[in-house]
């Protein structure tokens, strides 16, 4: 008796082992951009509480925030969080199937680029 | 505070952080927004980031932490550092918006 095997290709945008994987890689990203988030929101409390009592130093955080540099990370970071993080709460609560995970994986990298090309070109143009 | 709600919590101000980031970022690009609107605003901004970042942290701190006195003292840190930066930054934020 002879064996057959069937490989046939996937209808969704990802297969299991791929799909696991970046779900991972999904995971890993929302922590380190929420760590980072995290110490980007202690700061700038500390920076906004430093211009209220010395207005001078409120040029120098405007120019810090508003690098084109450290907008793009800022965004990306924020953006790519918030993407996931709607993603994630879906798939908590049983209303994302896992052939719709695949697209929002790709909808929140996707999502998280074109934020951060624009928020650096607005601030380069 | 039960795992349940640690999870409720970060979730629920995960979602309603969409708003005040929102008008933050309208406010500072376009200074098209009410000052008494961006205070407001920018006072529930920090109060949900605190209370968004620290059940994220706690879940950091229980991943690296093993159960016991250490786990307690980071946990404990976390939340007095939570309501030291509430109470700094809103001190700050009156003395910014008047």
């Amino acid at each position: 008796m002879t064996l057959r095997f069937e490989v046939r290709r996937s209808a969704y945008p990802l297969s299991w082992p791929r799909l696991h994987r970046a779900g991972v890689w999904a995971r890993r990203l929302q922590r380190v951009s929420g760590l980072a988030l995290a110490a980007f929101a202690v700061w700038h409390v500390f920076q906004v509480v430093g211009a209220a009592h010395d207005r001078t130093r409120l040029a120098a955080m405007i120019s810090t925030l508003y690098h084109p540099a450290f907008i793009g990370l800022v965004f990306a970071a924020l953006g790519f969080h918030t993407l996931n993080g709607l993603r994630t709460i879906f798939l908590d609560l049983g209303l994302m199937s896992g052939r719709r995970q695949a697209g929002a994986i790709l909808f929140a990298a996707l999502g998280t680029v074109l934020l951060a090309a624009a928020a650096v070109v607005w601030r380069l143009r | 505070m039960g795992e349940a709600a640690w999870w409720v919590l970060q979730r629920a101000t995960g979602v309603l952080l969409v708003l005040p980031v929102g008008i933050h970022l309208f406010a500072q690009a376009t200074g098209a927004v009410d000052l008494t609107v961006r205070f407001v605003s920018d006072l529930a901004l920090l109060v949900l980031v605190v209370l968004h970042s620290l059940p994220g942290l706690r879940t950091v701190v229980h991943d690296y932490v093993p159960d016991g006195r250490l786990r307690v003292l980071a946990e404990r840190l976390l939340l007095l550092g939570g309501a030291a930066l509430i109470g700094y930054g809103a001190w700050g934020l009156w003395k910014f918006f008047t």
